[in-house]
């Protein structure tokens, strides 16, 4: 169960078809799960199937050909790596809109999903057909940018193939192109080989050997100049050159395919199985591997070549935060020029398509990386971008949006400093309850240039009840921090009763510390503890660790405790089982909280509350969530009234038949809640 | 039955003692009919009426009733294979005239406990199927088979006998009207207040005068009330087959009741529940710390618009407090709702379950946990997500074995820990 932001645009699919209205909608409720989409995907080929006509295009009405669109590109755009789902796409696109419809949904195949061999096969073949006659200007950019993502992946030769072809009346690009692919490890190495072997006698010989190995050769061959070699001399020396290169290459696949024959899935999927974590480590010894040659060549060729391994291990880890950042520590280790922009890249494309919501870090150390490039306002704007969006345009993703705030607080405090960085806690904490401080009080603005006002103003606007909770406790912090204890206190007394605070097990837990640990004053420790067990809001398992933290501290100070109970034990000490117990009966402090906390009660009488709740659990107690109003009872039981049975007596009377009350409404249907 | 001889010994003991001490509750017996051997023997073999001591194989048969025409002997079979034992044997009987009227059958089984188990079908819902079990002990048909034996024969059935009516008057009514035709009479006694029940029987040496009787003497008044008659069940002349006041077993409490369909709500065992109306307010921490307070969790997950949330506890006990502690309670401004949930097995995953999202198909049971001793410094845990070693480690906290000092330390330190953790890993 993951969100990525693509979540956010997401729609129920409307349609006039009721079967595909539900699937649409169980797609929408469960869109991680590709059997909900296979099923909807079956469903219009069956209405599809139903009414077409191949030779009539128009058998489809346009608004079926745009759902299936539609809920096609909501699909990839959630997982463009799903290679199978383009190709079918396309298919049907072909099948509804005919060619140039199916080409441009391979076009939108190649730009979200580069790295794929097979995806760009399918469009550059496609491509071709229609482009036979049309501006190769097109086609070479098209061949160019799938080599660009692709010409290091070792099952690229079909790819290699496809260029060489279509290039190869232009003699001097093919020579270049093969120069370029017989270096490089493929697993049809071999091949490439070979057919170079047949055309390069064509090629001018200076061409092919860069001039400085070929004065090499000409040394060997006891000649002083280029010119002086024979026709045979320079075949001989191709041969040998190629050769060279070829058995350099064949090292290297061979190295390689210990690796790649253990790479069994190297294809997407949504769900992560065992076998893809398995895999892992043998990709990264792999990279590890190529890293090492890379240590010693440092050439363009294996940095990419090392850049598609990472690209390649990504297909199938895409959602793997910690993958991710290992090619990141590459790139950035890497000290190229490039490496910031490479990084930039990396980020923006992760960040906003592959990293589910609830995964901060590679998030939080683009950030760091702007920050460390001087580019402070960006940092500021992608941060608060990211807490904008948690914050609920959609859905509230409140773990991510609190982390994020964390984040954002922190850097602030690193960016200012400590005089500047109080203010805006105060500011924000004040901009929040909308307390505006008395004349008197007021302190002097303090300027700050670092940080534009208008983003102080902006981050005010998406605190919420939760989130204020992080910037009180970094207040209290700094005034503790400046041993400002009257003020913490004051704080304390001001604020303590609001209800956003009676949920922060950050503000209880910096006050139970402060009075406990920090200034040893028992007597407002006592409070606190009384204060949490009673009126807060807490989860009963954080109540209990207060509970037992109290009792730690009030044992370890018994005779601090003794004096301000005036010599009597303190209740909390007897009764620390009893505070922490789970039983509702005995546990009269959770009785109480829970009590206040209930919607389920009818409060009428506040005194009365604590019985009513004790009433609401009764009706279901052994059977929780069932509540039965009348439980069978005896009436007329021996015991009761006086109307016990004397044993001494020698004949000792039949008691009468037992009389009994509510059987009637106990053997009723037994109502059970619905969901 | 082993119970039921031994309650038949005691009235045998009963008897035996007013026999020879015959004031108080026996009144004054008349020795007339008593002593006889012959009339003693048929009273005792009245008794048996009540009592058939079967043979062990007849024991471990099953009566079931209500069988469909389109079954057969392969699904009976089939049927109780997959709901308790495969039976030893499965026996059809049908009506040959009138083939689709609905027949009935004997099952016979290896052991007492499936006859026991398959007994507690009773009145449920047969899989794959509109009918409900119809089952009993095939025992009540071998009585019937029984009543070749003569001892049995020509037995009245008397109820609504007065109180006061002891044996002896209601034998010399009967005898008064058909002279020397009586063989024996019985009121059968209360077996702990010695009172009579208000019932007994009559046995006729001949058929005939035992149906005269049944006529002639209906709703006559003896005592204070007007008995009624019946024909004894077992008795050669009529084919009832009810046998059911023969059929009382001391031992076992006969649950008439009808057993609600199993589902997550009725499975007592169920430990996955629902909780609904978190309005995204709620991190997955969150929720955790809201639980593990009550034990062991086997696994949390929000779903995907964070309204709801599936949660699976280790024990039962356990989820019950947590459902009471946490149904209508008010947390985070939200109004929870909990209600029990469903967990399909699966087979990969840290845990050996998953929420069931689609409320489809049939309910099924949930495995029990075994109940395990942990101890109270033990820190409850989140199963689907601690890592292996701690998995391993986890049961063995179960306090059968004496524990290291060492260990102990450990407990200690590990709830320090987690306190510590709890109170400073919340995110506000």
């Amino acid at each position: 169960m993951f969100h990525l932001s693509q979540d956010l645009n997401n729609e129920v699919l409307n349609s006039e078809y009721p079967n595909i209205q539900k699937l649409s909608q169980d797609v929408y409720n469960q869109p991680n799960d590709i059997k909900a989409w296979d099923a909807l995907f079956d469903e219009y080929d069956k209405i599809i199937d139903d009414s077409y006509d191949m030779n009539d295009r128009n058998s489809i009405s346009q608004n079926l050909k745009d759902e299936v669109y539609k809920a096609y590109k909501s699909l990839l755009s959630r997982f463009p790596l799903l290679l199978a789902y383009w190709k079918k796409w396309s298919i049907l696109e072909y099948k509804l809109n005919g060619t140039d419809a199916s080409i441009d949904i391979l076009r939108l195949g190649v730009e979200n999903f580069p790295n794929s061999v097979q995806l760009w096969n399918d469009y550059l073949t496609a491509s071709e057909t229609v482009e036979k006659e049309g501006s190769r200007e097109k086609m070479d950019k098209l061949l160019e940018e799938a080599l660009r993502h692709n010409s290091y992946d070792y099952n690229s030769g079909p790819l290699w193939n496809k260029v060489i072809e279509f290039e190869k009346d232009n003699d001097e690009k093919v020579l270049e192109l093969f120069l370029k692919v017989i270096r490089i490890p493929l697993y049809e190495y071999a091949q490439f080989y070979e057919k170079f072997q047949e055309t390069c006698k064509k090629f001018e010989i200076g061409k092919i050997i860069p001039e400085k190995d070929l004065l090499d050769y000409v040394k060997k061959f006891g000649k002083s100049k280029i010119i002086e070699l024979s026709l045979i001399e320079k075949h001989q020396i191709i041969d040998d050159y190629i050769t060279k290169i070829y058995s350099i290459t064949q090292a290297k696949v061979n190295s390689s395919w210990q690796y790649e024959s253990n790479l069994r899935n190297q294809e997407f999927k949504i769900v992560v199985d065992q076998e893809i974590k398995d895999e892992i480590e043998t990709w990264l010894n792999y990279i590890r591997k190529e890293i090492e040659v890379y240590k010693n060549d440092n050439s363009d060729g294996q940095f990419n070549l090392i850049c598609n391994l990472f690209e390649r291990m990504l297909i199938p880890n895409c959602f793997n935060s910690d993958s991710w950042l290992k090619y990141l520590k590459f790139l950035n280790d890497s000290r190229r020029e490039d490496s910031f922009e490479l990084q930039k890249e990396v980020y923006l494309k992760i960040n906003s398509r592959f990293i589910p919501l609830n995964k901060q870090v590679t998030r939080f150390m683009y950030v760091k990386l702007l920050l460390k490039h001087d580019k402070l306002d960006d940092a500021l704007e992608y941060l608060l971008d990211w807490i904008k969006l948690y914050s609920g345009i959609k859905l509230y993703f409140k773990q991510s949006y609190l982390e994020s705030i964390t984040e954002l607080v922190k850097m602030i405090q690193h960016i200012l400093d400590m005089e500047e960085f109080r203010w805006v806690l105060k500011k924000w904490i004040n901009m929040y309850f909308d307390i505006t401080p008395s004349k008197k009080k007021q302190e002097e603005e303090v300027k700050i240039d670092k940080i534009p006002m208008s983003v102080i103003n902006q981050v005010a606007k998406y605190l919420n009840d939760d989130s204020i909770c992080i910037i009180i406790e970094s207040h209290l912090l700094q005034l503790q921090a400046q041993d400002q204890t009257e003020k913490i206190r004051q704080f304390y007394n001001q604020h303590h009763t609001r209800p956003c605070l009676s949920i922060s097990v950050k503000f209880w837990n910096f006050m139970f510390q402060f009075e406990g640990i920090h200034q040893h004053n028992l007597n407002n420790l006592k409070l606190i503890i009384t204060y949490i067990k009673n009126e807060s809001n807490l989860p009963k398992l954080v109540i209990d660790q207060f509970i037992n933290q109290y009792y730690d501290i009030a044992n370890a100070n018994l005779k601090k405790i003794l004096l301000i109970n005036d010599g009597k034990s303190d209740e909390s000490i007897i009764k620390r089982d009893l505070n922490i117990s789970n039983s509702i009966f005995y546990n009269t402090a959770t009785q109480k909280r829970s009590s206040e906390y209930n919607y389920m009660l009818k409060h009428n009488n506040n005194k009365l509350k604590q019985d009513e709740y004790i009433r609401f659990i009764r009706k279901q107690i052994g059977h929780p969530g069932i509540f039965i109003d009348s439980t069978p009872d005896i009436t007329n039981k021996f015991m009761n009234d006086g109307n016990y049975i004397d044993l001494t007596e020698n004949d000792i009377p039949i008691p009468p038949l037992p009389t009994f009350k509510n059987v009637e409404k106990a053997s009723q249907n037994i109502k059970y809640p619905k969901d | 039955m082993p119970s039921y001889q031994g309650n038949r010994n005691k009235d045998h003991y009963n008897s035996k003692s007013f026999r020879s001490n015959n004031n108080r509750n026996a009144g004054g017996a008349p020795r007339s009919y008593r002593p006889s051997s012959s009339s003693y023997k048929a009273r005792q073999n009245l008794y048996q009426q009540h009592s058939i001591s079967h043979n062990k194989a007849d024991q471990l048969q099953l009566w079931m009733g209500d069988i469909d025409s389109q079954w057969n002997e392969e699904f009976l079979m089939r049927l109780w294979t997959d709901l308790v034992t495969k039976p030893v044997s499965v026996k059809i009987i049908r009506d040959k005239a009138n083939p689709s009227k609905s027949a009935y059958s004997f099952i016979t089984f290896q052991s007492q406990e499936s006859i026991d188990l398959a007994l507690q079908r009773n009145g449920q819902k047969i899989p794959h199927s509109n009918k409900t079990f119809k089952l009993n002990h095939a025992s009540g048909g071998k009585s019937q088979s029984g009543s070749h034996d003569q001892t049995t024969e020509n037995t009245l059935f008397v109820g609504d006998i007065a109180l006061e009516v002891n044996e002896a008057t209601l034998f010399s009514k009967f005898n008064l009207k058909y002279p020397n035709q009586i063989q024996s009479a019985k009121i059968i006694l209360d077996i702990n207040t010695k009172k009579s029940r208000g019932f007994g029987f009559i046995k006729f040496s001949n058929g005939d005068v035992m149906l005269k009787a049944l006529d002639e003497m209906q709703g006559m008044i003896i005592g204070s009330k007007a008995i009624r008659l019946g024909i004894a069940a077992g008795s050669e002349t009529t084919n009832t087959t009810s046998q059911k006041e023969t059929k009382i077993d001391y031992h076992k409490i006969p649950i008439a009741q009808h057993q609600p369909e199993l589902n997550k709500w009725t499975d007592q065992n169920n430990t996955s529940m629902l909780i609904s109306g978190l309005n995204t307010k709620f991190t997955i921490r969150e929720i955790e710390n809201l639980l593990l307070g009550f034990g062991n969790v086997i696994y949390v997950e929000l779903a995907q618009d964070f309204d709801k949330c599936y949660v699976k506890f280790l024990n039962r006990h356990e989820a019950e407090q947590a459902f009471l502690y946490l149904h209508g309670s008010v947390i985070n401004e939200c109004r929870l709702k909990v209600s029990w949930g469903v967990s399909v097995p699966v087979k990969d995953g840290a845990v050996k379950f998953k929420p069931k999202l689609v409320n489809e198909g049939k309910y099924e049971k949930n495995i029990d946990v075994p109940s395990i001793f942990i101890t109270n410094e033990y820190v409850n845990k989140r199963l689907d997500i601690i890592n292996e070693s701690v998995r391993g480690s986890l049961f063995k906290l179960d306090g059968s074995e004496p524990k290291s000092i060492i260990e102990i330390n450990d407990l200690y330190f590990n709830k320090k820990l987690n306190q510590f953790e709890i109170l400073n890993d919340s995110l506000y």
